[in-house]
């Protein structure tokens, strides 16, 4: 039985919408009921980002599902190609269509005769079985796989980022943590961030780089495809804490064959000593308030464990993740049911989770890991977890926490 | 005005349901909310009322930006009960029922059951789903079909909200029931004139119970002691004609009424159906009425009177378009929400002035005038970006109107108009 009372799963319809949103210069057009589109707008705009996709939708009315007519697409493509901006259209399957059988590849191969100097894109992880893991991984694999073009290797050496998506808490922060780090540790420059920093352009240029950078499992797809097509290498990796984002950074370094600038590291390491000791210290003055409770997507919770277990030396409460495709031994699904049943308002520890959970729980929103309905931080500026500044601010977070 | 562009809408002559009202742009940008949206924006009003949302992932995740956790309380839960794929091919009775039996052990005593897009597709009978919980427990279920794709707009949401608790409403016993005469007052109509007409039914013996934005699911069981039903918002339409149906408790609307003669009219019809004498009606308007008798002349001296354009969802567009023709405005195009049961009254009358503008959605409300022309020369009724300067009310004052009745409505319409006039 689907019953919830507070956070329904994301569908893979819900993946696409929230990571093919955040592209610039391009437009989403939903065929279906014109509410869930207002919503989609809501969610993107409590992101923060300006320069994203702009968001269409047909309607459909009773008529259009008995006889299936499907004559509103045609209608709506021919209006927003009139704004010269727009260089992709992304076709987005809804429930109804959904539901109905409406082939949305076969209209989008028509539209794509039609109009030849754009990018028409269907998708099809927006089935009933889809979740938002689904969606997310289809929507970076068809750009990395539809919009890159063969181009040249820039002169300097390059990367993209991969599965940088706005349904993870700091993801604007972790990214520019990323850029800063290899700008000081290799001085090399990104090219396209997939898909929160991307525009269309970006995304065309994606095969000049030396190494793709992906950073969360979603991504492995696309990050395979450009090493099919343009032969870059890719790193997989979310790298959490001092020593998994050095051990990271020298990986990279073999990669692109440029010597990790020794400089940049030690400064990084030492900026961080002092609280990443003290920390240490804590937890083991104070193990009755040090466990740590994890709830969210499976490479972040995975991240965050080994950093705050096999470094810090915390106790791990509860880890759960959020998608049962990605389930392990260790890391079980937990859908709502679960974590009612074991997370409750009087639980011991830190809780780094979804914020519906942290505000059901009474609990601050600083903590939280992804972002669902009730993120309503617009700042695009917080401190990242990922990285050595993540690692400072986890560190400063959970000394807080602890006392 | 060139109407070339135009041609994919119909005129208010050859729509007579929702079907008939085409969008004004083709692709809608991002759109509007669905009646899911406003059925559980009313419902967290009503208290002791709680809901089951029926859909998908999107209908579920989302319901919960208008449902926060802090509304699960011990009296009332807002559940969603999302479809997998099997249900949506086999049907999802047997999971709602046993999701409804679980709300009722959890405590919830009165449960709207929201039917969105895809059960409503697949021939969902929730009626069915009610009659087999009713064998199990005595949990007071109702339902609303919310299905956006049977109609345009979110109106519905509001209205057959308030027409489904008449459903729910339990008939008292005669100790229950109030021994003097009773009036209910149904949606907000004003402070002023509300307060008056209250003060006049009370020198008459005869007490008002209000029923506004915020409901008591409880006290609405005493509605169904009163003599007539004075329906001030539109959203209470359905409930009334529900309540006159089932119960034979007649109603009278103000809540169409935009111009000095229907106004008159209806409060003449009131003071009647209660027997109160008509001279107690001169007490409702005092100063108003030679202030808008004043506006009257003023506004039809002016010669050159242009088209307008309806663009605010607010009002009923259909019978305050009738208002404004009678001032001499002629209308060129409505933004109508509904074709509900007050725009099709209206209908007739507005056609037998004879004129016939265009209906149409408007989704895109900062691209109006794309669509419409480069040389406008049009009056607009609610914001029209690139007109400002011929925005007779805007759409907070559109609001503003709505939110008035009768005699005070009319008044300040015409000093908007006036205003932006001279």
């Amino acid at each position: 039985m689907g019953l919830y009372k507070y956070t329904p799963e994301p569908s893979g319809r819900m993946g696409l919408l929230w990571t093919l949103g955040t592209i610039d210069e391009a437009a989403i057009l939903e065929f279906g009921s014109m509410g869930h589109m207002i919503y989609g707008e809501r969610f993107l705009k409590q992101t923060g980002i300006i320069n994203r996709s702009k968001l269409f939708s047909t309607h459909i009315d009773e008529k259009d599902i008995a006889l299936g007519i499907t004559k509103r697409i045609d209608n709506a493509i021919a209006k927003i190609v009139e704004d010269k901006k727009i260089k992709a259209i992304f076709l987005l399957p809804s429930s109804i269509p959904e539901t109905i059988g409406v082939d949305l590849d076969a209209i989008c191969e028509e539209l794509q005769a039609k109009y030849k100097d754009l990018k028409i894109l269907s998708f099809r992880r927006g089935g009933f079985h889809d979740k938002l893991n689904h969606g997310i991984e289809e929507a970076i694999f068809k750009l990395a796989k539809n919009i890159a073009l063969p181009i040249k290797k820039t002169e300097k050496k390059s990367f993209n980022i991969i599965g940088s998506c706005c349904d993870l808490s700091r993801y604007r922060s972790d990214v520019r943590e990323i850029k800063r780090m290899l700008k000081g540790a290799f001085d090399i420059n990104p090219i396209c961030t997939l898909s929160s920093e991307a525009s269309i352009s970006d995304i065309e240029k994606m095969g000049s780089t030396h190494i793709n950078i992906v950073i969360r499992r979603e991504g492995i797809k696309a990050g395979e495809e450009l090493a099919d097509r343009f032969n870059t290498p890719y790193i997989y990796c979310r790298p959490y804490g001092y020593n998994e984002t050095e051990k990271w950074l020298k990986e990279i370094s073999k990669i692109i064959d440029i010597p990790i600038n020794k400089e940049f590291l030690q400064n990084e390491l030492n900026e961080g000593k002092y609280g990443y000791n003290y920390c240490k210290q804590i937890v083991s003055f104070r193990p009755l308030k040090g466990p740590i409770t994890l709830s969210g997507h499976i490479d972040v919770v995975e991240g965050i464990k080994k950093f705050a277990c096999d470094d810090i030396g915390m106790k791990i409460k509860h880890i759960s993740c959020d998608s049962k495709a990605y389930e392990t031994d260790k890391i079980p699904y937990w859908g709502e049911k679960e974590i009612m049943n074991n997370i409750s308002r009087d639980l011991d520890g830190i809780i780094m989770a979804q914020p519906m959970l942290l505000k059901r729980l009474g609990r601050l929103c600083n903590t939280s890991i992804s972002r669902d309905i009730y993120s309503r931080s617009f700042n695009l500026y917080e401190s990242p977890f990922i990285g050595f500044r993540g690692a400072i601010k986890l560190c400063s977070m959970w000394i807080e926490e602890l006392f | 005005m060139d109407k070339n562009r135009l041609t994919h809408l119909n005129t208010l002559s050859q729509v007579n349901n929702n079907k008939g009202i085409k969008f004004l742009h083709p692709a809608a940008s991002p759109g509007s909310h669905c009646p899911m949206h406003t059925t559980l924006a009313t419902l967290l009003n009503i208290k002791g009322l709680s809901s089951l949302v029926v859909g998908m992932a999107e209908c579920g995740y989302y319901s919960r930006f208008v449902v926060d956790y802090s509304n699960n309380t011990k009296e009332e839960c807002h559940y969603v009960y999302e479809l997998d794929s099997n249900e949506v091919v086999f049907g999802c009775s047997s999971g709602v029922k046993k999701a409804v039996l679980q709300m009722a052990e959890e405590g919830a005593k009165n449960i709207m059951i929201i039917m969105t897009c895809v059960p409503g597709l697949i021939g969902e009978d929730p009626q069915a789903i009610i009659e087999e919980i009713s064998y199990e427990s005595d949990v007071k279920v109702v339902f609303v079909d919310m299905a956006h794709f049977k109609r345009n707009g979110y109106k519905d949401g509001y209205s057959k909200t308030l027409a489904a608790l008449a459903d729910a409403i339990k008939v008292q016993k005669d100790s229950e029931k109030s021994k003097k005469p009773t009036v209910n007052f149904l949606g907000n109509g004003g402070e002023t004139e509300c307060n008056r007409l209250q003060s006049i039914l009370k020198e008459s013996e005869i007490d008002v119970l209000k029923y506004g934005v915020k409901l008591d699911i409880e006290e609405l069981n005493s509605s169904l002691g009163s003599q007539l039903n004075i329906v001030y918002s539109n959203n209470y339409l359905e409930f009334a004609e529900k309540l006159k149906e089932k119960y034979e408790i007649p109603y009278i609307s103000l809540c169409d009424a935009y111009d000095l003669d229907t106004v008159e009219k209806r409060y003449e019809k009131i003071f009647k159906h209660l027997d109160i004498s008509g001279e107690k009606l001169e007490n409702l308007y005092t100063e108003k009425k030679p202030r808008i008798e004043e506006f009257y002349q003023k506004i039809l001296s002016i010669k050159e009177k242009k088209s307008f354009i309806i663009t605010s969802p607010s009002t009923l567009a259909v019978p305050l378009s009738v208002s404004l023709i009678k001032l001499g405005f002629k209308p060129f195009m409505l933004h109508i929400e509904e074709m509900d049961m007050t725009n099709l009254k209206w209908k007739d009358k507005l056609l037998e002035l004879g004129e016939d503008p265009y209906v149409t959605y408007i989704t895109n409300k900062d691209k109006i005038t794309e669509v419409l022309d480069n040389e406008i020369d049009i009056y607009s009724l609610g914001n029209c970006n690139g007109i400002e300067e011929k925005v007779l009310l805007n759409d907070q004052e559109m609001i503003k109107i709505q939110n008035l009745t009768g005699f005070e409505r009319v008044l300040k319409l015409l000093e908007f108009i006036d205003s932006r006039l001279s």
